[in-house]
């Protein structure tokens, strides 16, 4: 059936839902500057080493730092953005910033979506005991609020940002797997499905060939949504001090040098200001940009309100 | 009210049980990953027990299958054991039981404001759809939700206690702290508003409601975005109904419509978002009370965290999961309360 059209001829479904999805992106503005930050962000992080040339052969992660003191200094020729506490140099640190909330938001939500769509997809495919199970399991961890369980389990696995990227799978899976097994069960009760039963196909062909494709739609929303709240919640964690060791480019560990600095000096309070404003825009925006962005493509694909 | 309320009632309550068993389960599991001399402090109401820390071990068999520790563990959670907490040298239970009453504080300010809030804004953007008013509210709910809530503090504290000198971190100022401490003052609840009331001390009482703004603030832009897009959508959902057009036709007011019907419905949806702020609440405490060193529960388990107090964390997680399994519980008797469609179905 799909065969035979080809792959790149403006007849294939696929092809004609992009199409239909850009269109739809450039009638709203705020998907636009959704999309735009996005698109910065990524080539941001692509280009870090170009940007941001590591001087060492050490982790390319860790800030360089231009002296020990501990006072922040001011933007100058030398440190276009300033330094922070310990003199890490800041350009360098949000630079690779955005590379390491990429490497932690992508890890989380991608590990996250298989587990769900295994865990999910038999729940929903072969219903029954399977399913009463695995939903019990899914209950368990939604009945803690996210953030402190992942707090729980760092403890539980020592401090660093293995043990958070760790602890935001065990908590994210559970809403990837309510979804899916969700979508599973509506699909599994269409037409096409019996058919394919119908003529012998086996469990695994029709689940990966037949239903998961049908899925994709909310996943999409749902990853997009969850690049943001999962890069927020692991920032918080590194704030906290539990998730990357200090010197580490992660924004959230980069504002947390900044907490004893807020106050300024004596007569210029706001001395200070690039060592948490600088890094706090960088993590807002790469959150509102992809917000914006996961809104954008829910109105354009949710297929209840779309094409109206 | 039918029989029919009753059982769901009673089928809710019933429902209770299992997750609390799962939420206990999954605490429990955690503590299989720590080594049986680790998991002694879980157990230990004072920390020269630990001297003797084989004993423990024998004594709930610590070094037994997981399944034969699970009772004993219970069976000590149940007594309202949670071990030692070596960050602040007391009992767990202790612990959270001296602190909870500051972040109870937060929460009762905190939760009421974000809802209402949450609900004005919502419902102003729905009745002005595709208005300015509407595109700014919406702009706004999307900033709240992609703040980062510790970012949020550190800039609030910044411009008002380090640029204005005002809403200093901290419960109570010093001298409000020490007097406090003193006979003089009782504490009654230990929320310090309250008490600062039933003392008659109106300085106390404003010393604790100024430090209470920065924080309330933080708690209400993270987590007013969440009622405001339930309110907005379930707002348009209602206005697109034939009831609202009949109710136009017999030439009701607009002002009655979306006040006495629309609004009514709409904020059903909002009940049930109940459970999810709760969650954000609690999170959140975790974050705004560190920032502000506001000393309650949340401030407690993010230092506890950082010292790797084990007791302490997971006694926290466990306390928050009661907290929330609870919360969902009552959301989900009022929402039965409240919807006709399951309170008489």
């Amino acid at each position: 059936m799909m065969s035979k059209t080809k792959f790149w001829s403006a007849e294939n479904p696929r092809i004609k839902e992009l199409v239909f999805v850009l269109k739809k992106m450039r009638s709203s503005p705020l998907s636009i500057v959704g999309l735009s930050i996005v698109v910065f962000f990524t080539i941001l992080a692509i280009l870090a080493p170009v940007l941001a040339p590591p001087q060492t052969d050490r982790d390319p992660y860790i800030m360089p730092r231009t002296g020990y003191s501990p006072t922040p200094k001011p933007p100058s020729s030398e440190n276009i953005f300033g330094t922070t506490e310990g003199q890490y140099d800041l350009y360098y640190g949000v630079i690779w910033g955005a590379r390491a909330a990429y490497r932690i938001g992508l890890l989380v939500v991608a590990v996250s979506a298989i587990i769900g769509i295994v865990v999910g997809g038999l729940a929903g495919y072969y219903k029954g005991v399977i399913d009463e199970v695995l939903m019990r399991l899914t209950d368990i961890i939604l009945a803690f609020p996210g953030l402190i369980l992942a707090m729980a389990f760092v403890v539980a696995f020592g401090r660093g940002l293995d043990s958070i990227t760790l602890a935001l799978i065990l908590v994210w899976w559970p809403s990837y797997a309510r979804l899916i097994r969700g979508e599973f069960l509506r699909v599994t009760a269409e037409d096409f499905v019996e058919a394919a039963k119908a003529v012998g196909c086996s469990d695994l062909r029709i689940m990966l060939r037949h239903v998961l494709p049908n899925t994709i739609f909310p996943m999409i929303i749902m990853a997009s949504l969850d690049i943001g709240s999962v890069t927020l919640t692991a920032a918080a964690l590194s704030f906290l001090g539990l998730g990357a060791p200090a010197g580490y480019s992660d924004w959230g560990q980069i504002i947390s040098l900044s907490r004893n600095w807020i106050t300024g000096v004596p007569g210029n309070p706001f001395a200070y200001w690039h060592a948490y404003i600088i890094p706090g825009i960088f993590l807002f925006l790469f959150v509102i940009g992809w917000n914006l962005l996961g809104d954008a493509l829910r109105d354009i694909l949710d297929p209840m309100i779309r094409r109206r | 009210m039918g029989s029919s309320i009753k059982v769901y009632i009673a089928r809710r309550l019933l429902l209770v049980i299992p997750t609390l068993i799962g939420v206990t389960l999954l605490i429990f599991a955690v503590t299989q990953l720590f080594d049986p001399v680790q998991r002694a402090s879980l157990y230990v109401r004072d920390p020269r027990q630990m001297g003797a820390v084989n004993e423990i071990i024998a004594k709930y068999g610590l070094d037994r299958p997981a399944y034969m520790q699970y009772f004993s563990w219970l069976n000590e959670v149940i007594q309202g054991n949670l071990g030692w907490s070596q960050s602040l040298h007391m009992p767990v239970l202790n612990a959270l039981l001296t602190r909870f009453s500051a972040t109870a504080e937060l929460a009762i300010f905190a939760a009421p404001i974000t809802i209402f809030v949450g609900i004005y804004l919502g419902k102003i953007s729905a009745v002005k759809k595709d208005t300015l008013v509407d595109h700014a509210t919406r702009a706004l709910s999307v900033i709240g939700w992609s703040l980062p809530s510790f970012w949020l503090g550190i800039v609030l504290l910044a411009f008002f206690y380090g640029g204005l000198g005002i809403f200093s971190p901290g419960r109570l100022s010093p001298w409000a702290e020490a007097l406090v401490r003193t006979g003089e003052f009782k504490v009654y609840t230990g929320l310090y508003t309250v008490d600062s009331i039933l003392n008659l001390n109106g300085a106390v009482l404003l010393d604790a409601l100024s430090h209470l703004v920065l924080p309330v603030i933080t708690l209400t832009i993270i987590n007013v975005a969440l009622i405001m897009r339930v309110m907005r959508s379930s707002m348009l959902e209602q206005l697109g109904k034939t009831y609202v057009l009949s109710a136009r036709a017999r030439g009701l007011d607009e002002k009655t419509v979306i006040n006495k019907h629309v609004t009514k419905n709409a904020l059903i949806s909002v009940v049930t978002l109940s459970g999810l702020l709760t969650a954000g609440m609690l999170s959140g405490m975790v974050i705004t009370e560190t920032i502000f060193e506001f000393k309650g529960i949340g401030y407690f388990a993010a230092h506890a965290a950082t010292q790797l107090d084990i007791p302490a964390v997971l006694g926290f997680a466990l306390l928050t999961g009661l907290i929330f399994v609870i919360a969902n519980l009552i959301v989900d008797l009022l929402y039965a309360y409240i919807d006709p469609r399951i309170r008489l179905g």
